[in-house]
């Protein structure tokens, strides 16, 4: 706000408001005045307000998901690890696109799992001031408990621990890396929102892009492969408003469309599709007998 | 009298710093000083200048790039 009161933008035309709890946010937001909210955050929270908006008033919404990557039989994994490693881990998995899922053909799994597990316990995780820092903190010392209580339901229903699992400190938790949970456990149904990540192995492609796609959300996911019809099999099948190929779920540029579809969001971001979607076409039409 | 929330690192819980939080009538007043200026054409902003606005705060963004990026890592982990 005071950068852009510096660069000249006059009174009124941005305002930052912090209302101390929900019932108030919901009252600014669900105002007949505001044309439009666009929200960043929990699914939960977005469609609840989405269902509360005055008539006329559109939204934009942009929650989580539970990314897949699928790395098939065929992949280099020189060159995708680390990209799965940087994509599950950075952040501490805390973006809405953080790889969670990685289906592997079952000739790579043993070999994906234990290097991630590998290049997530080599990252240094603490002081995000620091420049030698590659993994931060959870967000509250309250998620680290949850992620660890996710990890370890995981582990107790058949998961392998083949990493981490464990806090490093109140508010930072280790890179973990869980090899074939349930499908039915809460690190592969709900959005983790930690440095978890599942390793799950097929024999199927499409038994694996099956399972990816039951669940409600749909983003970002990725695809490792040489083959191109692997790849074009994977565009066409898996859930998601953005398909990889050869990079992880996470990659991002200002230009792109970036989009959650089904719960995970609502409308297009990035520049020029945020612009388009906070528009309203308007029209004109000219009759005159001159223009006959 | 509204009150204050305390941001915290969520590293160490070191105080940020603390903003204050709006009340049911500053809630008000920035909707109704929004809707007016929306309502009323002859204040709007003309291109140019906005360009010019938004020029400018990058550039500021961009003086500041440390600060900023230190900041918002201290405030988000």
């Amino acid at each position: 706000m005071h950068i852009f009161a510096e660069a000249g933008l006059p009174d009124g035309w941005a305002q930052m408001v912090l209302p101390a709890d929900l019932e108030l946010a919901t009252r600014l937001v669900t105002d007949a005045r505001v044309g439009f909210l666009s929200f960043i955050g929990s699914s939960k929270v977005g469609w609840m307000l989405r269902s509360k908006l005055h008539p006329g008033t559109r939204c934009a919404l942009e929650h989580g998901g539970a990314a897949p990557v699928i790395v098939s039989h065929d992949a280099d994994l020189e060159m995708a690890l680390p990209r799965i490693a940087r994509g599950a881990f950075f952040h501490a998995g805390q973006a809405c696109v953080s790889v969670q899922r990685v289906f592997c053909h079952n000739s790579v799994v043993a070999d994906v799992a234990t290097r991630l597990a590998d290049m997530g316990s080599q990252m240094n995780i603490g002081n995000p001031l620091l420049m030698t820092t590659d993994v931060g903190p959870l967000i509250g010392h309250s998620e680290v408990g949850r992620v660890d209580q996710w990890v370890h339901e995981a582990a107790q229903q058949g998961a392998e621990l083949i990493s981490g699992g464990r806090k490093r400190s109140e508010s930072c938790y280790e890179n973990t890396v869980l090899l074939n949970p349930p499908v039915d456990t809460s690190v592969m149904r709900n959005e983790v929102f930690g440095p978890v990540v599942c390793v799950c192995g097929y024999d199927d492609l499409d038994t694996a892009i099956a399972i990816s796609n039951d669940l409600p959300f749909s983003f970002q996911a990725a695809v490792f492969t040489r083959d191109i019809d692997t790849a074009m099999h994977c565009y066409r099948h898996l859930d998601g408003t953005a398909i990889m190929v050869n990079e992880n779920s996470l990659f991002r540029i200002d230009g792109m469309p970036f989009a959650g579809a089904r719960t995970s969001g609502l409308g297009v971001g990035g520049i020029p599709y945020t612009m388009q979607d906070m528009q309203t076409e308007k029209m004109m039409v000219w009759r005159s007998d001159a223009l006959n | 009298m509204s009150q204050r929330i305390e941001v915290r690192a969520p590293y160490d819980r070191a105080v940020v710093g603390a903003v204050d939080a709006a009340t049911a009538s500053d809630v008000e007043r920035a909707l109704s000083a929004a809707y007016a200026l929306f309502r009323d054409r002859s204040q709007w902003l003309p291109k140019q200048q906005r360009i010019a606005i938004l020029l400018r705060a990058a550039e500021i963004v961009a003086s500041r790039r440390d600060a900023i990026a230190r900041q918002a890592a201290h405030e988000g982990g």
